[in-house]
């Protein structure tokens, strides 16, 4: 049986001022999946990503046409409290983000934010968070020591912790493990298909062998259009179009 | 696809690598015709030199295997291909794994040859007219396999009804002639249709690897007729 959708984009578009980044996409995510965007630089990959957490609002002379639903919520209807929003779709960055506190205060963060006062339920739901980032067993005797002390992997794990202490459907990651060494790089791939029974995943990454390592399903954009969306298996064993083809083996251009 | 697949990677020395991949294997394919023309000259000649100028034939077609195998793996563990690199390199090593064994079926036929003093004059009719017919289905599927021609690897297939009345027909004479040969001389001869057979068979591999590269379909263990009903191209 098909998995449930998770996330469908309908006539999705997206403008930087008169620039057209996003052409009339469509896909459906389905959920409990990982779904990877690949495409060159400069596809709109990234900027299809933070779509879905509304990240593209913050930026002045964005418009957007279409819409985006999260099961059978439409995200851009102006009534959608945005921080609610990015608590159900959390992104993760390039590059780690931990805030200049504790480790315990980085993952407590959102808990806080959400009124969560009670020490235990913080405790209890601070520790599954950092067990279910598998870095609990790093760091489980210095919760107290500054975030910026753990190493740009630990510190990319922190960040998903701190993302799933807050129980999101949904978890975009954009180009998660491109400042981290392999062995980093293995230990977030790993996280990532942990994560995928609990959560649906949407990765971006210009690391193909990466795509094709963790993900399920795989979408190829180009110029804002979105060429070919498929099993993963299908697109990086017998992709249909030939623009997917060159693009994965290395002919394009 | 295939006519400027190999040189259109951005990577010059992909590009490379992948044309070294594909003239090796020619190169094989030719030296194992050759092996072929020879057994059959041997067995024509009644000639035990040519027999084991056959048999040493293997060694060359070995260097092959190995050399291929080795390109090969080399481009896997190095570029991870995907998509119709990945199956280019996949068809590739397995046509090679065939070549290989089709070498080793002629060897074993050119042994049988040397081993035997006298083999009767309508003996030798019958394993040229077989071999004569297994050595062009071969030819036609390495023709095939130069250029990647599907409707030509499809025809390699449609004619395994064919092939397989041929062997048939060369083993019913065979049998015809019980009375007067021996048993040991007339095993031999049967191992030397039997070994023309899986000759055919080898071939036929090679023309279903054409159309997984091209096609992305596997079609190793489809039935005949559901790989003609797939891609043979109706006029």
């Amino acid at each position: 049986m098909a998995a449930p959708i998770a996330l469908t984009t309908k006539n999705w578009c997206l403008k930087y001022g008169k620039t057209e980044a996003l052409k009339n996409l469509n896909i459906e995510i389905p959920e409990k999946k990982v779904t990877a965007f690949i495409g060159p630089s400069g596809c709109g990959k990234s900027t299809f990503l933070r779509c879905f957490n509304r990240m593209n609002d913050l930026i002045d002379n964005v418009s957007v046409e279409g819409k985006i639903m999260l099961y059978d919520e439409d995200i851009y209807d102006p009534r959608v409290d945005i921080s609610i929003l990015r608590q159900s779709v959390g992104l993760v960055f390039q590059k780690p983000n931990p805030f200049p506190k504790s480790i315990f205060e980085n993952v407590a963060y959102g808990l806080r934010i959400q009124g969560k006062k009670n020490k235990t339920e913080l405790q209890d739901t601070v520790e599954w968070a950092l067990k279910n980032a598998n870095l609990w067993n790093e760091v489980h005797n210095r919760l107290n020591d500054n975030s910026l002390s753990l190493s740009g992997g630990q510190q990319q794990r922190l960040v998903i912790a701190r993302a799933i202490a807050v129980k999101p459907q949904v978890m975009l990651l954009d180009e998660p493990t491109s400042a981290l060494d392999p062995l980093s790089t293995l230990k977030i791939e790993e996280l990532i298909l942990q994560l995928k029974q609990d959560y649906t995943v949407v990765i971006v990454t210009h690391n193909m062998q990466q795509a094709a390592r963790v993900s399920d399903y795989t979408a190829f954009l180009y110029l804002g259009e979105l060429i070919e969306f498929n099993e993963t298996t299908k697109i990086f064993s017998t992709p249909k179009e030939k623009q997917t083809e060159d693009y994965i083996t290395g002919r394009f251009g | 696809m295939a006519n400027d697949y190999f040189s259109s990677h951005i990577s010059e020395k992909f590009n490379e690598e992948l044309s070294q991949l594909t003239e090796q294997l020619e190169k094989m394919g030719k030296a194992v015709m050759t092996q072929f023309d020879l057994a059959l000259q041997s067995i024509e000649e009644k000639d035990p030199k040519l027999a084991k100028k056959t048999l040493k034939k293997e060694k060359i077609i070995h260097n092959y295997d190995i050399q291929i195998y080795e390109l090969g793996y080399q481009i896997m563990a190095l570029r991870s291909p995907v998509a119709g690199d990945l199956r280019a390199i996949m068809s590739i090593l397995q046509t090679t794994s065939d070549l290989e064994r089709i070498s080793d079926e002629l060897g074993k036929i050119a042994k049988a040859i040397k081993d035997k003093n006298e083999i009767p004059e309508d003996i030798i009719h019958i394993f040229l007219d077989y071999g004569n017919g297994v050595c062009d289905y071969l030819n036609r599927t390495l023709k095939a396999l130069n250029s990647y021609d599907v409707q030509a690897s499809t025809t390699i297939i449609r004619k395994k009804k064919s092939m397989n009345a041929l062997y048939l027909e060369s083993i019913q004479k065979l049998m015809a002639l019980n009375k007067t040969v021996d048993i040991d001389s007339m095993s031999s001869y049967l191992f030397i249709a039997k070994g023309l057979e899986t000759i055919a068979v080898n071939a036929r591999n090679i023309a279903k690897y054409i159309i997984f590269f091209e096609e992305g379909i596997d079609v190793r263990h489809q039935a005949r007729k559901d790989i003609i009903e797939q891609f043979s191209q109706t006029s």
